[in-house]
């Protein structure tokens, strides 16, 4: 057999790595740079002064910040909870079904999961809307008065949560019905010969053997979701009165609309600061080892 | 024979495919120009024949005939033989025109034309972006024509013109009459700020009972442009957007008496029962599908409502629709707020002598001009237009009745600008905050406009 050298697929892999170091660095680098100055639309054409670190505080002690970071958390928690119990419900109840109702329910639970963000974005839109929503149709079919679903602070954050989880809970179906693939058929049969529930299954055998793919979910979920922001643009750009200004459209927000380039770069910073915290406790907590 | 006929056909295809090559070089020879445009639908772009964003594709030849670009491009042709020119146009939604705006001056992209709202000149102005080459001639046009001050003032940014504020809009309150007369009431009675408060009610009560409406009025609120209405009030009651302290700086005009008074009454007229809607995206639709019996959108809705109804003449449409660009507080002068395309040309611009050529066709041909301003059903900003005959003619019977007319010039010599600020925008959104919470009932209007002055009058001393 004749043997290469380990040079020669060094030397063809060279070009993708050297790309796709270039790309992180020189993103990076720019976003750094800009960090580190004052830039915004009004002298982003001439020179760039140098204020340190003090864009970390203007962010820190912007009011809007910690609103953005409320909302956030808000919004990740009640769509990581909804999105965990509803995707893992739906995937154990499809798991257990028999194979024709299986087979038939699965392709159409994911199809949320198959459409752009923008496009669930427009249709929860419409979905409820307050003059042609279906919803508020209903409404005030049964004799109520329309509700305005973006015009309040908590039904605009509802709204948005809601649509985050129909259009998010479709992986965490799918990404539990492989761990529960992993469950052997033996284990059932077993636990039916000792007489235990559906519950007393489900809690005490199913869920410790598909912890760690709850964990890889939660992880990538929470990822997700913290980062989240075309759909909340979409359907409410952030309104009323901040509501549903979320972390990631802060820091869009301020670049794009205000032309605060080096606030935006700097809110992207703590964005990727928050995510790395909230890996590393997920990950100890669990004390899984991740390759 | 057989021969003969060959010969013959191969004969008359050279000679065919020599006309043809000799036709096409004489098209080579023309110096092409790509001219880039930057714009939003809501500059009355989509009053033209076509639809959505034209990236790449040449809009000249696809308006009508003697509207916007065409025109003074099809002349700069006619005195330029040699030359054809390819405007390739960028049409954004008007809610993206100010980040595609920073994106153009970060990327430093060669648009020729940038045609924006008066609102982002400083901002755009500020960066280095536009050029200030032409200032003078600016200026001239300017005078020329007999701006109004207001629009003058709107085109500058620290003394320099960067470009010419060609055509306006004012706020406007559409109305159906059947309904209005249903419920008691006539044009005169809504046009005072008072009587519109008193019976919007009963025009409320009357459209949902006796015309199976979903409400009375509809109000454009929780868009940040939306406080643009409530400044037609602000002014009338004597406060402003930014006004000079005694040291000269610019600071919060709107935390005083005319402020509260003013935003108070927006909160009335929802306590009323206005509709508050999130934009006024399909306002205009929804007025006109008979849901609403009065919308608050603007004079730039005029052709719309045309198109609506080809059949009807504007006499016609006037016995059914009524129009008032605002109310009027009581004992004072009517104030409303107009907008405005502005165009101008980049620093970066590929081609800017030609645009300079082309923006001098559009000027100074002021009765083509005219014409081009009327077409689409937009309002001069100079004394000269509105008295050409040109456009008299063909706005009123043809756009306009002359009460409606008479009206709108009424508002547009009345008219409010924004600040030329760069930082009008940021100014705007705190503005757009205090409305909301006072509507909303989470802050007073005492409350609520003392925190914008409060950053407002941070922002003006940065």
């Amino acid at each position: 057999m004749r043997r290469y050298s380990l040079l020669v697929p060094a030397l063809f892999l060279l070009p993708a790595i050297g790309v796709l170091f270039f790309l992180q660095f020189f993103a990076w680098g720019w976003n750094i740079n800009l960090v580190l100055h004052d830039v915004t639309l009004m002298n982003f054409l001439r020179e760039w002064e140098f204020v340190g670190l003090e864009n970390f505080r203007t962010v820190l002690t912007d009011a809007r910040t910690v609103t953005s970071l409320q909302n956030t958390a808000i919004f990740a928690f009640s769509s990581i909870s909804l999105q965990m119990i509803i995707g893992t419900a739906i995937s154990y109840l499809l798991y257990r079904a028999v194979p024709k109702v299986e087979r038939f329910f699965r392709p159409i639970v994911i199809l949320p999961w198959l459409c752009s963000v923008l496009i669930a974005a427009f249709g929860w839109q419409l979905l409820l809307s307050k003059d042609i929503g279906l919803l508020n149709t209903i409404i005030t079919g049964l004799g109520f008065a329309r509700v305005d679903f973006f015009g309040g602070s908590t039904t605009a954050m509802i709204s948005i949560v809601l649509a985050n989880t129909w259009w998010g809970t479709p992986f965490t179906i799918l990404l539990m019905g492989s761990g529960m693939t992993s469950i052997s058929p033996q284990l059932i049969e077993a636990s039916k010969v000792d007489g235990a529930s559906e519950w007393i299954f489900f809690t005490r055998v199913a869920l410790p053997i598909i912890l760690p793919f709850i964990l890889i979910n939660l992880i990538l979920v929470t990822v997700w979701t913290i980062n989240m922001f075309g759909l909340i643009l979409a359907m409410t750009g952030g309104g009323p009165l901040n509501a549903t200004r979320v972390f990631p459209l802060h820091g869009y927000l301020a670049a794009f609309d205000s032309g605060n380039f080096s606030y935006g770069a700097t809110v992207t910073v703590f964005s990727v600061m928050i995510n790395i915290v909230l890996i590393y406790i997920y990950v100890k907590i669990a004390d899984v080892e991740l390759v | 024979m057989k021969k003969g006929i060959s010969l013959l056909l191969v004969l008359s295809l050279i000679v065919g495919v020599t006309v043809v090559g000799l036709a096409d070089s004489n098209e080579d020879e023309k110096e092409v120009i790509e001219q880039k445009v930057m714009t939003t639908e809501s500059a009355g772009i989509e009053r033209a024949p076509f639809l959505g964003p034209l990236a790449g594709e040449d809009m000249k030849g696809k308006v009508k005939d003697n509207v916007y670009y065409h025109m003074p491009v099809v002349k700069y042709e006619t005195e330029h033989p040699g030359v054809d020119i390819k405007l390739k146009g960028e049409v954004h939604p008007y809610g993206d025109m100010l980040k595609s705006m920073t994106l153009a001056v970060t990327s430093q992209s060669t648009f020729d034309y940038i045609e924006m709202d008066d609102i982002w000149l400083g901002k755009i102005a500020e960066s280095g972006y536009l050029s200030d080459d032409y200032s003078e001639q600016y200026k001239k046009w300017a005078n020329d024509l007999g701006m109004y001050d207001v629009f003058k003032k709107g085109s500058t940014y620290k003394g320099k013109w960067y470009g010419l504020w060609r055509a306006t809009d004012t706020r406007a309150i559409w109305v159906w009459k059947d309904v209005l007369h249903e419920a008691g009431y006539t044009m005169e009675d809504i046009m005072s700020a008072e009587g519109l408060l008193n019976a919007l009610p009963d025009i409320t009560k009357t459209a949902k009972e006796e015309f199976d409406m979903a409400g009375g009025l509809e109000y454009p609120f929780n868009g940040k442009w939306v406080v643009d209405q409530w400044y037609g009030w602000l002014y009338q009651l004597g406060g402003k957007i930014l006004k000079q302290n005694e040291d000269g700086d610019w600071v919060a005009g709107f935390n005083n008496e005319a402020g509260y008074r003013s935003l108070n009454y927006v909160k009335k007229l929802k306590e009323n029962g206005a509709t508050m809607r999130r934009s006024w995206q399909w306002m205009l639709a929804n007025f006109l599908d008979r849901n609403y019996a009065m919308t608050y959108e603007g004079s730039w809705d005029i052709v719309s409502i045309l198109e609506k109804y080809p059949d009807k003449s504007v006499q016609e449409i006037k016995e059914k629709i009524g129009v008032i660009p605002t109310t009027v507080f009581k004992g004072h002068d009517m104030r409303v707020l107009t907008g405005g395309w502005i165009w101008t040309i980049p620093e970066t611009a590929e081609h800017p002598d030609v645009a300079y050529e082309v923006l001098t066709e559009m000027f100074e041909d002021r009765e083509a001009y005219a014409e081009m301003t009327a077409y689409e059903g937009k309002f001069p900003t100079t004394e000269w237009v509105w008295e050409s005959p040109t456009y008299k003619e063909r706005m009123i019977g043809e756009v306009l009745p002359k009460e409606w007319y008479d009206r709108f010039r009424e508002g547009v010599s009345g008219g409010v600008w924004r600040p030329f600020f760069p930082e009008y925008p940021d100014i705007q959104k705190e503005l757009w905050d205090a409305t909301q919470k006072v509507v909303m009932g989470k802050a007073t209007a005492e409350e609520a406009l003392s925190t914008a002055a409060e950053n407002v009058n941070e922002m003006m001393e940065d």
